[in-house]
């Protein structure tokens, strides 16, 4: 990570970096060890293609390649993985993406 | 008529013939009564409010979750419709007889929830479990109809979401 702001701990020993973009913070969320749950959208013929790259831009705040490459992988294989955390980060996405009218589940990423 | 266009000051300026305005405060209204029954429609209600765990051994989690999200959830929709609604009722008519109406960042996003609401009821209503699927086997006298009016509420969010994307940095 380049360029993000930094805070110090109370013991002046460890340097949190704070990332600049919520897929920065995802990629972190990754590197410490949280991969117990993932979020999964389904696919349906309702909604659009497009709506989906929409949703997963906004939500996620991932690029146009990745959020298409996201929908088209929901498209063509039935389900995606779009998010993964703890489970209440993932019982968070699930509520956000059915607020917008995907069809999304989480389960343990070993399941 | 472009139904959809982004004014220089930020705001979304939609233009509709009176006719659309009509239609799709009907359909609105008619889609909100479901929302709000008391009784929902089964399939309705588990397209609009699926289930967050296919595990049956989460069932626990499951009811957790719905009984902190559902609520909200349902409260969400109504109050997306209900923006709509409001906002088609106070339509300007323009010189050239279509109506317009000028929506903020919040309007924008309640007016794609409420078209995209519209069309996952419609198309369950259409084919129960399917939401979808091949409508010409439809003999029903209101099939051709709802299928027209599901076609132009696809057209429609199709044009918003176009808009939508053009708004995202780098795009």
């Amino acid at each position: 990570m380049t360029e993000g702001a930094g805070a110090e701990t109370g013991t002046g020993t460890e340097t949190i970096e704070i990332p600049d973009t919520v897929e920065e913070l995802f990629r972190e969320e990754l590197v410490v060890g949280e991969r117990a749950w993932i979020v999964i959208v389904w696919d349906d013929p309702v909604n659009l293609m497009r709506y989906v790259v929409y949703v997963f831009q906004k939500l996620f705040g991932y690029s146009r390649a990745k959020a298409t490459k996201l929908m088209l992988k929901v498209h063509n294989e039935g389900k995606a993985v779009v998010s993964s955390g703890s489970r209440e980060k993932c019982e968070g996405d699930v509520a956000r993406l059915h607020a917008h009218g995907l069809w999304a589940t989480l389960q343990r990423e070993d399941q | 008529v472009y139904p959809f266009a982004r004014a220089s000051d930020g705001t979304l300026v939609v233009t509709l013939y009176e006719g659309h305005i009509v239609l799709l405060r009907m359909v609105l209204t008619e889609v909100r009564g479901l929302l709000d029954s008391p009784a929902p429609n089964a399939g309705v209600s588990d397209r609009l409010f699926p289930r967050a765990y296919l595990d049956p051994t989460e069932d626990t989690a499951e009811a957790e979750f719905q009984g902190l999200v559902h609520h909200d959830l349902a409260r969400a929709k109504v109050a997306a419709f209900d923006d709509v609604l409001g906002l088609l009722g106070a339509a300007e008519t323009q010189a050239d007889g279509t109506y317009s109406l000028r929506l903020d960042e919040e309007q924008e996003d309640h007016l794609l929830a409420a078209l995209n609401d519209l069309r996952l009821v419609l198309a369950e209503l259409l084919e129960p479990a399917t939401g979808g699927g091949d409508r010409d086997e439809d003999d029903s006298e209101e099939g051709p109809a709802a299928a027209e009016l599901l076609d132009w509420l696809t057209a429609l969010e199709s044009e918003l979401i176009e808009v939508k994307l053009g708004d995202f940095p780098g795009d």
